[in-house]
Order: structure tokens, then sequence, then C-alpha cells
């Protein structure tokens, strides 16, 4: 954890104060002993401790996040996370091709509920990966405020929202304002409840395989709803990928997240995933492959992120990973 | 005052790619303190070689207007006239008890002032004798501002030319200076050479008559600058090679060969001496050896160098990725200099071929260049090409030299030629590709 004393960012140095629950200079999520006291508890920690050797040449002077010698950027820890909890599991990687992981992940088990919320970054807007942080966390401690009974699925996208929308950010030609998507699930032994808009998705993993729980807001189901192509047709386009619906200042006021309602079949897992993974896995066997039966559940996040990276790791990668049912016990 | 650096990029590059460009606008900030500490040294350096008197005007001009900018001098300022021939010689203070500088008080603004009524006119040019004498009075006070006025009126003919350079050689870092033309019989590649050289600007001065005016806002200038010797310190990594490194705003100045390198990675080049509010644009250019695509690198810091600290920097990052969408983006500050760097470079390779007899070529370049200042909005440098060539449409660049040309219209379209504008004053800025 940040000691008391630590006020530069560990990611990327840059000053930060006693209170700040994001670095103003990269959006890194700051350690609870930085955030101080009352903040909601962080779903996932990191050991800042001395500063690892540059990757690229082995020099550990690093200056403004970068190797003094070679310049190369210095290791940021949310470009892979990692966070487990009572039922829930979650990883979240840079993938291969991507320079900083834009998205961003949020959980939080309560007794007899699981609250989780994935939410990517806009790649072509300014300082995404800023905007998915902030929405992911304002929207989980609006779903944990709110409880199971009714869940505050409408009151936590109007928090993703506000946060997203209220990123602070230049302007920069041709790039967009902090933009990101939005999934938000509310887990209980008997009702799963899924709001989301963009393309993160949820999958149901039982017995009887995988299950696509939620649909997108991208070009290439607008192509297959309306018949126009075929699915495969349609991820192959270039477009394909193109969301029409996200979080930002630039959004639509009027867009409001698909409700999903699902009532779990038995024990099995929810799995909510960023397009990183779920990009190789357009049939749902290969995700039920992918995942291969592995009974623990960071270990099964682990996976379905090493065979996202292993096929190509275009993108970055997120998958959160709920056992249903729920343990029993307190947490 | 404090200084701010910030960079203007877009650091997306495609797979294989190293060549990194970034705007790096620097601004002073306004706060001026109403007593600087720091000393200041103005020295004039006059032309009263035989043809100033002819016309008469032109050295009478010149006397009223060192008179003018001598009775506005602060309290405490030092400064010096230097008559220049084909020697120099100390008008105010005189020689007589060695070099010295005068420093401003009513006495001695009193005297001056009566003393350069009579410089007379007569002899040669030899500008580096003027330049050396100018050095040795400002070696007086090394750690002042040091700024110097040259005005002449006729080409560098008393002596060869690597005597000029030599000179200039030794002025470096001494002091800066600024330098005018007065009429149409001076060399623009001459004066270019001195400030260029010397951190300062060339133009022209068409008649006597805007001599007062300019020598006025040349002392306002000086009298506004406040701190001395700011460096343009670039960081850049382990393999990377620094293109160049120019000023774009408010002129074109190339620094890149005069960087002193600071350690194994960073170098300073000269800006001259500052004032509150000001603000300069640099195109800096470095090739980084290139990164896997999703790597990201620093691929240069830009910070401002005052009194040996570092005061103010911006980061030129480099990211690789196969995102067209990203990696094709233009920035419009570095589309916005590059279109003036082209401009600049245009109206000199068209004048040249002007010079040459070559009609073609010559109508090719000031067309383009025409084309451009349109395109940027920069209406300053248009006006100027009107009186060179006749415009039939300034988008297209389509324009015919014109028959009679003055020369005086031609020297000033050479001069102001890197006077650049600022991006947004472009009719349509941003559109294309």
């Amino acid at each position: 954890m940040v000691s008391a004393g630590a006020l530069d960012c560990p990611a990327c140095g840059t000053p930060i104060s006693i209170g700040d629950r994001f670095c103003e200079g990269c959006g890194h999520e700051l350690a609870p002993t930085a955030a101080g006291a009352g903040a909601a508890p962080s779903p996932s920690t990191f050991e800042p401790g001395a500063p690892a050797p540059c990757a690229s040449c082995g020099s550990t002077a690093v200056v403004d996040g970068y190797c003094d010698v070679c310049g190369v950027k210095a290791a940021d820890p949310r470009d892979h996370e990692e966070a487990v909890a009572a039922g829930v599991a979650g990883v979240s990687d840079k993938g291969r091709r991507h320079h900083r992981n834009e998205d961003a992940m949020a959980f939080a088990p309560e007794p007899g509920v699981v609250y989780a919320v994935v939410c990517d970054g806009v790649s072509t807007t300014v300082d995404p990966h800023v905007a998915s942080l902030a929405a992911a966390r304002a929207a989980l401690d609006a779903l944990v405020a709110g409880g199971s009974d009714a869940p505050a699925m409408d009151a936590a996208y109007d928090a993703a929202r506000d946060a997203a929308v209220g990123t602070p950010f230049e302007p920069a030609p041709d790039l967009g304002p902090p933009s990101c998507t939005y999934l938000a699930a509310v887990v209980t032994d008997r009702l799963v409840t899924f709001a989301s808009l963009g393309d993160c998705r949820a999958y149901w993993l039982g017995d009887a395989g995988a299950t696509q729980l939620t649909s997108d807001d991208s070009w290439a189901i607008e192509q297959i709803e309306c018949g126009a192509m075929s699915v495969e047709a349609a991820y192959a386009d270039p477009k394909g990928h193109m969301i029409t619906r996200w979080l930002g200042i630039d959004a639509d006021p009027e867009w409001r997240p698909r409700i999903t309602r699902f009532d779990p079949p038995g024990a099995g897992r929810v799995v909510l995933c960023s397009d990183g993974l779920w990009n190789y896995t357009l049939e749902p066997a290969q995700l039920v492959a992918a995942a291969g039966g592995e009974p623990d559940l960071l270990t099964m996040a682990r996976r379905l992120v090493d065979f996202a990276n292993d096929a190509g790791g275009a993108d970055n990668i997120t998958v959160v990973v709920v056992d249903v049912p729920l343990p029993k016990g307190d947490r | 005052m404090s200084f701010t650096a910030s960079a203007f990029q877009n650091e997306y590059l495609p797979a294989g790619a190293g060549e990194v460009h970034a705007i790096v606008t620097v601004s002073s900030s306004d706060d001026v303190s109403t007593t600087t500490t720091r000393e200041k040294v103005v020295v004039f350096i006059l032309d009263n070689s035989g043809s100033m008197s002819m016309p008469e005007a032109k050295i009478r001009a010149a006397r009223q207007a060192v008179a003018t900018a001598i009775s506005l001098l602060p309290d405490g300022t030092f400064f010096a006239v230097i008559a220049g021939s084909h020697v120099a010689v100390g008008i105010y203070p005189r020689f007589d008890r060695g070099l010295r500088l005068a420093q401003a008080d009513a006495a001695t603004r009193d005297e001056a002032m009566k003393v350069v009524r009579r410089i007379p006119s007569e002899g040669g040019t030899a500008i580096s004798t003027w330049l050396d004498v100018a050095r040795a009075l400002f070696e007086l006070k090394p750690n002042a501002i040091r700024l110097a006025y040259l005005l002449t009126d006729g080409k560098n003919e008393s002596e060869e030319p690597e005597l000029l350079r030599a000179a200039l050689d030794r002025c470096i870092g001494v002091f800066q200076c600024d330098a005018r033309g007065v009429g149409s019989d001076w060399a623009v590649d001459e004066l270019r050479l001195i400030t260029s050289t010397l951190l300062g600007e060339v133009d022209i001065i068409a008649t006597p008559d805007e001599m007062d005016d300019d020598f006025q806002a040349f002392l306002e200038r000086a009298i506004g600058k406040t701190v001395a010797d700011v460096q343009l310190r670039v960081w850049s990594p382990l393999g990377s090679t620094v293109k160049f490194v120019r000023q774009v705003a408010p002129t074109i100045e190339d620094l890149t060969d005069r960087r002193a390198p600071v350690d194994d990675r960073s170098g300073d080049y000269p800006t001259g001496a500052w004032g509150g509010g000001e603000s300069r644009d640099y195109h800096v250019c470095v090739e980084v050896p290139p990164g896997e695509v999703g790597a990201e690198k620093l691929a240069a810091r830009v910070g401002l160098v005052v009194d040996g600290e570092v005061v103010s920097q911006a980061l030129v990052k480099a990211i690789w990725t196969d995102d067209e969408a990203l990696s094709t983006r233009i920035s419009p500050q570095v589309a916005h200099y590059t279109g003036q760097e082209e401009l600049a470079v245009a109206i000199h390779e068209g004048l040249e071929a002007k010079k040459q007899g070559n009609e073609a070529t010559a109508t090719v370049k000031l067309g383009r260049a025409v084309q451009l200042a349109h395109e940027s909005g920069n209406e300053g440098t248009v006006r100027l090409l009107k009186k060179v060539v006749d415009v039939e449409d300034p988008a297209t660049g389509t324009v015919r030299l014109k028959r009679a040309v003055e020369a005086l219209d031609e020297m000033a379209l050479d001069t102001r030629s890197t006077r650049t504008v600022r991006v947004g004053k472009a009719p349509t800025a941003g559109e294309g590709a």
C-alpha cells in the first residue's frame, strides 16, 4: 500500500494530495491510505515498492514516469491488475497492442450479493482511462448504496455518466472528450440484473455451456439485427467494433442503459468482460473451452485473459467472474 | 516572472516509424515586478558612412531617432552610442579614456543627445569593426541583459565577408543584436546573418521618417526584457537524434546547429532574453528508435533553463499503434508551422530564382508562397507578396510576376518572409487529409 508520506502517484510520479482517489496525471487509482478515511474499499491493491528496472534497458532511473535513459514508459500498475474477493475475482490487462490499459473494473461483495462494474475507455478520446476508472468507481458506490432488493441501476448509471462527463481534460484534435462504455451487474443467487451501454458483455457459464446475456451498442450488432450482414461479415468489417453509444460529455443525454434480468438456472458463473476478450470468443463455445471448467475464480479470470492475449491481445482485456451461488456466510 | 511550456503533437506513430514532431509553446507570465534587479545594457550602433548623407535626410533622421531613444532610457540603464564606418568610433561615451558605458540619468541623457546630433557621416563600411567594439563594451557587464540595435544603409563593402563572420563568432553569447537596413542599398542576407547569429530580428526601414518609431519600439522591447540568456533544453532518449529545433513564432529561426551539449542526452539551445507576456513557439523533431506496437516512449523533454535552473518543461511522447485512426491524425500546430516554414523557403527560393532571371521557377515558388500565406491567414505576408506578384487566385496559388517591382518591396518581402502567424488565424483551419 502507499505509505502516508508518499505524495507522488506511484504510477506516473505526478504529485497527489491526501484525499485524492485518482491521480490527476494518469488516472491511476490511489490506494485507500492515500484516499483517506471514508473512501470505498478498493477492489484492487498494488505495491509500489522500489522502481522496477526498465524492461527495455535495465536502468532504474525513472523521471516523469519514463526511463531516463531510453525513454520507455515505466511500468504502470494498471497494465495488469488482479483482484479477488468472496465470490468474485477480476483481471484487467493492457493486452499486447495497446500502450495503456483503458479498461477499468470495480466490484464489491456484500452479504448475499455481489456488485460489479466493467468500463472500457474509448481509445479515440482524450484520457479514456481516467474516465473509465472514475465511471466504474462511481457506479460501484451507487450500487452498493442502493442495496440488492431494488438494484439502483439508474442511479449507478447516472453516477457513472456524471463521472465520465466530469473527467477534466485538455481538448485534443481529432480526439473526443473522455468517454467509456458501461456494464454493471448486481448478482444474487436468485436474480442477476445488468445495465449495459456500449459493448462490454455479460455471459453465463453453466452446465449447458456459455450464453451471452447482454447485447452491444455497436455497428456490427446494428447490421446483424437489421439482417444486413452475417455475424462473421459484420465483425470482419473494420467498422464492426465501432460503438454507437458511450458515456461522455458528447454522448446523447437521452441514452439509457439496457436493463437485462437473468434467473440463474443453477450453479454457474457470471462473466463480465470487455471486447478485448469476446472479440476472440464470438462462438460462446470458445469461451467455455478457454475457461476450461476452472474451479478457482481468479485462475479462471486469468485463463480467459491469457487466452485473449495468446489470440493476439489486440485490445485491453478485462474479465470479472462471479460465482453463483454466492458463498455462504458473511461475505 | 514564470515560464510555462506546453507540447502540441500527435503522439501516435504507426509501426516502424520513429520521427516525432511537436510544437512546444513557451510563454512567460505578465506579472513583471516593477523593479528588476537585472542590469541592462543597450548599445546603439549607427552606420555613419558617407552614403548616410546621400540624401542628408538619412543621417539627420538617424541622429534624431537615436536622440529620442536616449531621452527614453530609464535611469540606471547602461548605454553607449557607436558610430560605424570603416572603423568604429565611440560617440558617447567617448573612448578617449578607454572603452566604457554611460549610465542613464538626466545629465548623461542630455549630454548624449547633444553629442549624437553632431554625428558626422564619412567613410566606408566595415561592420566587423562595429561588432568588435560593441562586444568589448558588452563584456564590461557580462551578467546584464545585453541588447544592441544596429542601423545601416549599405553593404559591408570595406572588408572581406570572412572578417564579418569571424567577428560574429566572437560575439555569440556576448550580446543580442537587432539590425535595420535603411533604403534599398543594403544586403538582406548580410543583416540576417548578423541577427540570426546574435538572436535578433532584421527588418527594413524604407524611408528615414520611419526611423524614430522603430528606435522607440526597439527601446520599449529592450526595457521589457527581464530575464537574460534563457536556454531551451532538449532531452532525448538513448539512440535518438534531434533532427531539428526551430523557433517558428514569432519568426522562423533555425537553432539546430546552436546546440550546446549538457550531458549524453541533453543539449541547450539559446533563446536570448525574455520579457513578461512573451510567447514563442518551437518546432522540435526527434528521431527515436521505433518501439513495438503498444509501447510508449518519451521522445523528448523540452524545458526552459533560466540562471542554470530548469523552470518549466513539456513532454513529447511517442506511442506506437496499429490503429490508423490514431496514427494518421495530424496535429494542427505541427501542420500549421510546417506550412509556415515552407512559406519562408518558397519566398526565399522564389526571390532567388527571380534574381537569377528564372521566371518560371520564380512564378511557381512565389505562387506556392501566396497559397500558403493565404491558407494560413498570414495576411501580412500576402500583402508583401502582392507587391511582387499579381495574384489571380490565392487558393490555387496562381500568380504572375509583376513587370516592374520596387527594389524596396522585394527587400521588404525578403526581410519579413520569416514572420509567421499563430495557429488559428487561418480562414478554414484543420481541413484536409
